[in-house]
């Protein structure tokens, strides 16, 4: 994984997403797989949604919202999910030098 | 004209020569049939469906025949075929009748991709659609079975029809599949039950088909409102427990009950997420009919 980049929608996946509470359902074209998101996953999403993110955005925006315990590694937990949903072709990571 | 104003004799007579042809929800189905237990099937089940005339358009042109081949003498088995073409391997003769209903649900939820097809039982009360979408063994034509005998309509047992322009459930009120010990568990429920001939060593066991309501066939033009997906799971000596499901795990679970989603594609998620929009979400473990019927109802009111 890349020590700092940006995350953004992957061009012409056709990406659609279904929000409801606090839970994200993705539905990617390409693959015509359906994906249910965690509650920080489906957060961080419907940030990108909006516009690019870069690693230390997706950081604060997680400490801002989410109360997390003292001893959670909340940087490897991060760099797992943009890893993943690399993978499943539901964001595009971009690596910043 | 309803099927149960022809007399038996007419029946088969017509299932012998051009075929019979039933208005069956929103589908036109001509079946041909020399077989006496297929007539016995229609004439027990089929009652209140109306019959068609000939210049009406059919969807469906299925036939149940034995094979031109030994095995039409020497332990017979049956065909299904829809337009001529036989897209199962054949099953024992004694089988002819659940073969229709088997092959029905195979050219409906292969040719109706207006609709998400959602493998789930649906039926309706006070204009409330309660939608069971579950796998075989769930226990949702139970359940869908029980709360018909209790005055619920009847939309089906087992393949609910989410139009994906309007986002309604239409009707395919037919026959309810029971199987095993369901059999004796709906004849005792509700004793006024019809239930038609049981067939045994099916690959799903003992087999047999309940008569759907005619009130629930009279209807069949009307599509229903969804208002709950409820995921049944039956198990013995469960106590009553309906649970609260986020909609986002009800349209994954959604998706994977679905028989046309892949190629329904973008425009069946959009319908999926319009469904838990419009309905409360649940899981559900019962084991006693009785309670489970009493509680749905209370949720309709």
């Amino acid at each position: 994984m890349f020590k700092n980049y940006t995350v953004a929608l992957p061009k012409n996946a056709g990406i659609s997403c279904y929000f409801a509470s606090d839970e994200c359902v993705v539905y990617h074209e390409l693959s015509g797989k359906t994906h249910l998101l965690d509650e920080m996953g489906g957060f961080l999403y419907k940030a990108i949604l909006e516009h690019c993110l870069t690693r230390p955005q997706l950081l604060a925006h997680c400490v801002a919202t989410f109360e997390l315990p003292v001893d959670f590694d909340l940087e490897a937990y991060l760099d797992k999910l943009i890893f993943d949903y690399e993978n499943l072709g539901l964001i595009e990571v971009m690596e910043n030098y | 004209m309803k099927l149960s104003t022809f007399s038996k004799k007419a029946i088969i007579e017509s299932l012998n020569s051009d075929g019979l042809a039933l208005k069956i929800g929103l589908f036109n189905v001509k079946l041909s049939s020399p077989i006496t237990a297929v007539a016995e099937h229609l004439i027990c089940l089929y009652g209140a469906f109306d019959t068609l005339h000939a210049e009406d358009f059919i969807d469906f042109n299925v036939a149940i025949e034995a094979p031109l081949s030994i095995r039409r003498y020497l332990r017979p088995q049956v065909n299904f075929s829809l337009d001529g073409f036989i897209p199962f391997k054949p099953l024992p003769y004694a089988q002819a009748a659940a073969f229709f209903e088997w092959g029905l649900n195979w050219c409906i939820s292969g040719n109706s991709n207006q609709f998400l097809i959602i493998h789930a039982a649906v039926v309706e009360l006070n204009k409330q659609a309660f939608i069971f979408p579950g796998a075989p063994g769930s226990g949702k034509s139970t359940l869908s079975a029980a709360m018909v005998c209790r005055g619920w309509r009847l939309l089906s047992d087992e393949l609910t029809l989410l139009c994906v322009a309007d986002g309604l459930i239409y009707p395919v009120p037919r026959p309810i599949s029971l199987k095993n010990q369901s059999l004796d568990i709906i004849s005792q429920f509700s004793p006024d039950a019809v239930i038609g001939s049981i067939v045994h060593d099916t690959l799903k066991g003992s087999v047999g088909h309940m008569r759907p309501p005619d009130n629930s066939v009279d209807f069949s033009a009307i599509p229903a409102q969804p208002a709950k997906v409820i995921f049944p799971k039956f198990k013995l000596g469960a106590n009553t427990g309906l649970i609260p499901l986020s909609k986002g795990k009800t349209l994954l679970k959604l998706a994977e009950n679905c028989l046309n989603y892949s190629v329904l594609g973008l425009d069946g998620f959009n319908a999926l997420g319009q469904l838990c929009d419009a309905s409360d979400c649940y899981d559900f473990s019962y084991s006693d009919l009785d309670e489970a019927v009493a509680l749905f109802t209370e949720l309709a009111v």
